[in-house]
């Protein structure tokens, strides 16, 4: 199959008409199966790099670029994406994008919206629609990009986006402490103290730790990037406000400990996604092994506050529970990956107020008026 | 009477109807355009503001929400059978969570407020309008306001983590989560930027960031524009992230240094850029010498760095009083906002001369090099037409020759009702529906800042957003 814009919005067009259902998808690694009664809308064949202009660190890049491809592109320029989702290094541009699923690097970066600055989308009616521009800063007409970036494709099939870029860094190092729980909250919290500003800093659970080939106990990772001697002050200063807090002991981390970090949690068959606070990251992944036992892992972004969780299984019951004790806390509960049945049972958000849970019922409803992309928002 | 109806619910005193009074409130800081609106009122409270909407809702009335009347687009002009509802009783810093890094404020809390309260507890509130000591949170927020220090630290939008809203019905919704994780669709993220005709913001949580330990500033003066654009270019490429990189070109620099905000900047120079690096102190200064060994190589005749806190002040004061400094060099002026690719800028600095010179227009350059966003300034005297109509000529030539260069009509400023007819230069007739029909979800009867943004009379070639 070819890249055709046109053909493609004529499909969706005529699908919408025909009261069909299409499941967007672009390198088939994220979500792992099709909803009954939906077709794929392929777009895979959307993989080039239409334009590059690293000297003003801007991309225009398919949504069926594989992400390590386009790295490796991006990287020859001298430039680099800060979008470092879970899921396979092969996961698409397009997919990563539309599940809004920031990785570690959003404790520096910002989430993926943050690296958008441009889209063409092909909205649920078939009608293709160029927002946003090519330049860094921007704020003609409403921002329609912010809906679709995290819209899990609820909101229009991205096609092609424009894409803020970074210089390739001096040096990206990381280092590491372990401890149990209480020690690491403890650390996780000095640092922010001490005026931390890191590319990333994350908290592993044990089993996650392990799995990335590191301590198996509870492990704060900081990941700092930039010119060598601000990469160096930045850990040097991490170290020793850990060093007199004394709770923790430095651990080694494997030289690709981020790209395990992706493709292990991406291999969790169910990923939750909790907006705690940063304070409060401990009692968000308390709360997720109170509802569901067991974890696979769980992973948080302690700057952003934000919680993964991962596991086997999920019983509406369950999610709604977990949520509605979430709520109570301020916390919304994304469903970032989970099989078909649980998505549309379980929904990938909920726990909402009345309003913004009418409005974004009412967005989704003007952006795909006639319900032709198959994704259970909500339950 | 619609005003002894408003006098109820927010009391008398904080109803205007005189002509005088309201006269105050017939501009914003676009002199091209002004509007006397019909009714101003001061809500008191968020209850207030509901109960305000409400109201008008009831009775089909638009409304308009102003802040501090900072603006440079004309976003918060109201027609006489407008209501203006104006924030600023709604001052209040609500709370600063330090441990979290964030703050809860009122729309009407004064930007730079902010960063001063929060500055005790090492954070600062990183949006940095020039205009701060004056502008609103809530301002901000509609506007999608950044500043200097944004080129490091992201504009407002990548700090406002939820806010509260009061719809035009009157009902008040909340949108996002405390911590910046959207709560279904990002509708944070769509409102920002929203130019008050979403509703109106009654409480917004932003982020805080740590003050930096270090910080170097530099005054690098070039020869040549040419030189300096080259070296905005050069010291991104380096992979540095400067927290300002800032232009000022000749004519600035001269109207600053005649002015009682003179910074010292060398009056011969055809461009300076002011620099500015932050973080912990080796990597700054290590930072600091690599942009100045780029501006050297670059042209620089000269690279100077405050060694005091009071003479980085200085130097900050000329840039951020610029454009205070060209306002009393004519009776008017026009602060121009547009974005173009960095490495377009010299191409495009030297196309501005050119449209200013045909029009016969002074034309003063002061901007956020760093990401591109231009402010070529126009001064005149609206009071002469002719003047005035070589303005608009001229600034719709600037903005065709920023889009032809691959960037955008307004970067800061906002579209307002300045932009309408350039809005087809960046944007398809279907986006535009698109748009417009995103606000008629929170607006349907259209009647939160009527008229702006969205050139819906002037483009019929409009295709209305249909199902299928
Ligand atoms: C000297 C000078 C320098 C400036 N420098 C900068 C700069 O560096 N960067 C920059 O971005 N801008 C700058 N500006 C422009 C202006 O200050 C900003 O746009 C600012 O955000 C406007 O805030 P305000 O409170 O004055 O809003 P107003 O002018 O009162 O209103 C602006 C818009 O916001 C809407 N609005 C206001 N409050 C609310 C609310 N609570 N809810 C919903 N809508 C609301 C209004 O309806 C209007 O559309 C400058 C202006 C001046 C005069």
């Amino acid at each position: 199959m070819t890249a055709d814009l046109a053909a493609t919005a004529r499909t969706v067009g005529a699908a919408a008409a025909a009261g069909a259902r299409l499941f967007p998808r672009g390198a088939g690694r994220w979500w792992p199966d099709v909803p009954e009664g939906a077709e794929v809308l392929d777009l895979s064949p959307f993989a080039q790099v239409a334009r590059f202009d690293a000297a003003d660190l801007v991309a225009t890049a398919g949504a069926g670029c594989a992400l390590d491809r386009l790295a490796v592109r991006l990287a020859s320029g001298g430039t680099w994406l800060a979008l470092d989702p879970p899921g396979p290094v092969g996961r698409s541009l397009g997919g990563a994008l539309s599940a809004g699923g920031a990785g570690p690097l959003a404790a520096g970066y910002g989430p993926p919206r943050d690296q958008v600055l441009g889209m063409t989308l092909i909205a649920g009616n078939g009608t293709v629609v160029r927002i946003g521009g090519r330049v860094v800063k921007n704020v003609a007409g409403f921002d329609l990009a912010k809906v679709v970036v995290g819209g899990h494709g609820a909101f229009g099939a991205i096609v092609e986006t424009h894409l803020r870029l970074r210089a390739t860094p001096e040096a990206d190092r990381s280092r590491a402490w372990a401890g149990p729980l209480e020690s690491v909250v403890a650390a996780s919290r000095a640092l922010l103290e001490a005026g931390a500003a890191p590319a990333a800093l994350e908290v592993l659970s044990p089993d996650l730790a392990e799995g990335l080939g590191t301590a198996g106990e509870w492990v704060l990772a900081l990941r700092a990037i930039g010119t060598r001697p601000a990469v160096e002050e930045e850990l040097e200063t991490a170290a020793l406000a850990l060093q007199s807090l004394r709770a923790c002991r430095e651990v080694a981390l494997p030289r690709d400990v981020w790209e395990r970090w992706r493709e292990v949690v991406g291999s969790w068959p169910i990923v939750l996604r909790i907006g705690a606070d940063p304070s409060s990251w401990a009692d968000a992944v308390a709360l997720a092994e109170r509802h569901l036992g067991l974890l696979e892992g769980a992973s948080a972004t302690v700057p952003r506050g934000t919680v993964r969780a991962g596991t086997r299984a999920l019983e509406p019951a369950t999610a709604s529970s977990m949520r509605a004790e979430a709520a109570r806390r301020g916390w919304p509960i994304t469903l970032e990956r989970a099989p078909a049945r649980t998505r549309s049972a379980v929904g990938i958000w909920g726990g909402m107020q009345p309003g913004p849970l009418r409005l974004t019922r009412a967005l989704r409803d003007t952006f795909d008026p006639a319900g032709v992309f198959a994704v259970p928002l909500l339950a | 009477m619609l005003a002894d109806e408003l006098r109820r619910i927010v009391g008398a005193r904080f109803v205007r109807t005189a002509r005088a009074e309201l006269a105050t409130f017939a501009a914003d800081g676009l002199p091209t355009h002004r509007s006397t609106p019909g009714v101003v009122v001061f809500p008191g409270s968020t209850a207030e503001v509901c109960a305000v909407l409400k109201l008008l809702s009831e009775r089909g009335v638009p409304f308009v929400a102003r802040g501090a009347g900072t603006g440079l687009s004309g976003g918060a002009l109201a027609e006489p059978s407008t209501v203006l509802v104006t924030l600023t009783r709604l001052a209040r810093i609500r709370a600063i969570d330090a441990t979290n890094r964030r703050a809860v404020v009122e729309p009407g809390v004064v930007n730079a407020t902010l960063s001063r309260a929060a500055l005790p507890l090492g954070l600062m509130y990183a949006p940095d309008p020039s205009s701060q000591t004056a502008c609103t949170i809530g301002g901000n927020v509609a506007e999608n306001a950044g500043g200097p220090h944004c080129l490091k630290y992201g504009v407002t939008t990548n700090h406002v983590l939820a806010l509260e809203v009061a719809l035009p019905s009157g009902e008040l919704v909340r949108l996002g989560s405390a911590a910046g994780e959207p709560w279904g669709a990002d509708l944070v993220g769509l409102f920002v930027g929203s130019e008050g005709m979403f509703g109106i913001a009654t409480e917004i949580t932003v982020g805080l960031v740590p003050v930096p330990p270090s910080v170097r500033t530099l005054l690098a003066d070039f020869a040549t524009l040419r030189g300096a654009a080259e070296a905005v270019s050069r010291i991104i490429a380096a992979g540095i992230v400067p927290a300002a990189l800032e232009m000022m070109d000749q004519s600035a620099v001269r109207i600053v240094e005649e002015s009682v905000y003179r910074a010292g900047y060398p009056t011969d120079a055809a461009a300076v850029l002011l620099a500015e690096v932050d973080g912990r102190p080796d990597g700054v200064a290590a930072e600091a010498e690599r942009a100045a060994s780029i501006c050297r190589a670059a042209g620089a005749r000269q690279v100077r760095e405050a060694s005091t806190a009071a003479e980085r002040e200085r130097l900050w004061q000329g840039r951020k009083k610029a454009f205070g400094a060209l306002g009393r060099v004519s009776a008017d002026l026009l602060v121009q906002d547009a974005v173009v690719p960095r490495t377009a800028l010299p191409d495009v600095l030297e196309a501005i001369a050119a449209i200013a010179e045909r029009h016969r227009l002074r034309v003063t350059n002061v901007f956020h090099a760093g990401d591109g966003n231009l402010h070529p300034n126009l001064s005149f005297d609206a009071r002469d037409p002719d003047a005035l109509a070589r303005v608009e000529v001229a600034s719709g030539e600037i903005m065709r020759a920023c889009v032809a260069a691959g960037g955008t009509i307004t970067g800061e400023h906002g579209v307002g009702l300045d932009k309408i007819d350039y809005m087809p230069l960046v944007f398809g007739p279907d986006v535009l529906g698109l748009m417009a029909a995103v606000r008629r979800r929170f607006d349907p009867d259209e009647r939160a800042n009527p008229g702006k943004v969205l050139p819906v009379s002037q483009c019929r070639e409009w295709r209305p957003w249909s199902a299928t």
